[in-house]
């Protein structure tokens, strides 16, 4: 996948701070996934439950698509969501700083 | 990054049954076989281009999956003329052809059974390249069909709501979920619906993130509740 390089500078810059990245792939096939990983090197956890979208994660998370990128802070609530990697740095420094996002953290 | 694997997912089942349809027709038939050899045709032209890198929306292959449509036309109502037309929808988005695609899929009749495998093989190919115009038009198209068929309608609305999803349009999706329980709250799809609706709710900021734990690739456990205390990115990803 094209955003393991993104990733990979994200948790350069950004795990001594406290974050942890946890990839979740939904290949039906995880030896393909397992290549990938070891192609690029990744070195943060990656899940792989063999059952592609139909996964217990995916199906809780709504997924779709994918890349699907979802930020949990420290409190383990909700960040904030994005499908592409442009999104993701607001939402980690967020996540990081408790920077408040537009209509998080509301009274519901 | 590279070429979309060809992984449509099509409603290939449905050739099996196809000697059934025609033994009371008194027209040509239009044979499994004859469309099952067009559409392995036209696939092996696209396939040879793209495997070579080339663009594979050239005439010989436009030619091609025109015939294929005209076999789809021929007799609309049999199952190899509604794999004839699915397929060749499929095979025009698949080159790129993506408004030629929704403007042939809007131009189906009302009762054209056509219609399902056609949504299911736009869909197949919609996820395949990630664009979901054809897909929306031809599901719009279809909606303005389907007045008097609120079953139908919140089948569709359902699907529709999976491809904002898919795409990240998360009002857009709740838009379409709500739709599924207002236009058939006994559907099938609207329990899923709702489910799906309250979903998002919780899956909206400052809400707690659903947990899971397994074992990676490499044999260790996580659990992201063990993670509290720092930030967590959940990556979903696929290697295709």
């Amino acid at each position: 996948m094209g955003e393991f390089p993104l990733l990979a500078e994200f948790e350069k810059e950004l795990g001594p701070q406290g974050l942890t990245i946890v990839g979740v792939s939904v290949d039906k096939e995880c030896d393909r996934a397992r290549s990938m990983v070891q192609h690029f090197n990744v070195n943060w956890p990656q899940l792989c439950d063999g059952m592609g979208l139909a996964g217990p994660i995916a199906q809780d998370y709504l997924v779709e698509a994918t890349p699907a990128y979802f930020v949990i802070a420290a409190d383990g609530t909700m960040v904030g969501n994005t499908t592409a990697g442009e999104g993701l740095a607001s939402l980690l420094a967020s996540a990081l700083h408790g920077t408040p996002q537009d209509g998080a953290g509301g009274d519901r | 990054m590279k070429a979309p694997n060809p992984r449509v997912v099509l409603p290939v089942l449905l050739s099996f049954f196809t000697s059934v349809t025609f033994a009371a027709g008194g027209t040509r038939p239009v044979t499994t076989e004859a469309v099952e050899s067009a559409v392995a045709a036209a696939r092996g032209q696209i396939q040879a281009l793209e495997e070579s890198g080339e663009d594979p929306n050239v005439e010989a292959v436009r030619t091609s999956l025109a015939a294929l449509w005209e076999l789809g036309r021929e007799q609309p109502d049999s199952v190899a003329g509604e794999r004839a037309t699915s397929e060749a929808l499929s095979l025009l988005i698949r080159i790129g052809r993506v408004d030629e695609a929704a403007a042939k899929a809007a131009a189906l009749g009302p009762d054209e059974s056509a219609w399902d495998p056609l949504l299911e093989g736009l869909l197949g190919a919609a996820r395949e390249v990630g664009r979901y115009e054809a897909f929306e038009k031809a599901a719009s198209a279809r909606l303005a069909l389907l007045q008097a068929r609120p079953d139908q309608q919140a089948r569709l609305w359902f699907v529709l709501g999976r491809i904002h999803l898919a795409q990240d349009r998360r009002d857009e999706a709740r838009q379409a979920f709500e739709r599924v329980v207002a236009a058939d709250s006994r559907a099938p799809v609207a329990a899923s619906a709702q489910k799906i609706l309250l979903q998002l709710d919780e899956l909206a900021p400052g809400r707690a993130a659903p947990v899971f734990a397994g074992t990676t690739l490499s044999g260790e456990r996580v659990d992201l509740e063990k993670l509290r205390g720092g930030a967590v990115l959940v990556a979903v990803w696929a290697s295709w």
